[in-house]
């Protein structure tokens, strides 16, 4: 109904072996980012204000479609997380799954490596890691 | 390429990225969107359906 108050925040899920393999990937550093980031989301939800949706066809070359994102630290941090919108069929609920965490431009680090949008976008279409 | 999934002390789902002659297989996690969607299981939905419960999200920015 159009009267509802929206809501502020979305919740959002994590699988095990996503998150993982996104930590094996990062520094020391990064890994304390991605976890503190992980306890406030699960515990506060991904706030809607600082949410983006991705491009289809984005600058760097990937394509992310039916996907958002967040910056972390908000609004503009380092760091960036892609959410694919998901919905639970027991209940109806919607999610935003966590997709991929990292940096957005790790060029601009000490730290090389696949952007988080590269990462998402190899998730999403299924394609091997280079 | 082929998946499988383990349960026991290592649990979810992987894919075969490597057969060796001697029949031992290199395995590495299943980190697609369909295979975290089925782990958590959920279902795809839209932006359009996000949008439409919790307001407009902000405008792509080039980026990503």
């Amino acid at each position: 109904m159009a009267d509802i108050a929206r809501r502020a925040t979305a919740p959002v899920a994590f699988s095990a072996l996503a998150w993982d393999d996104d930590l094996r990937h990062l520094s020391a550093a990064g890994r304390r980012v991605a976890v503190t980031a992980r306890a406030r989301l699960e515990r506060e939800g991904q706030p809607l204000d600082g949410l983006r949706a991705c491009d289809v066809d984005a600058r760097d070359g990937t394509s992310l479609p039916g996907c958002v994102k967040a910056y972390i630290p908000p609004p503009l941090g380092d760091w960036g997380i892609v959410y694919k919108i998901a919905r639970d069929p027991t209940d109806g609920r919607l999610f935003l799954d966590h997709l991929a965490f990292g940096r957005r431009h790790p060029g601009a680090g000490r730290r090389t490596g696949p952007s988080v949008y590269e990462v998402a976008d190899r998730r999403l279409h299924d394609r091997r890691e280079a | 390429m082929a998946h499988v999934t383990l349960a026991g002390d290592l649990a979810g789902d992987y894919v075969v990225s490597e057969r060796r002659e001697d029949g031992s297989l290199v395995l590495r996690p299943d980190t697609s969107a369909g295979s975290i969607l089925a782990a958590l299981g959920h279902e795809p939905a839209t932006l359009e359906e996000l949008e439409a419960e919790y307001g407009p999200v902000l405008p792509p920015d080039g980026e990503g």
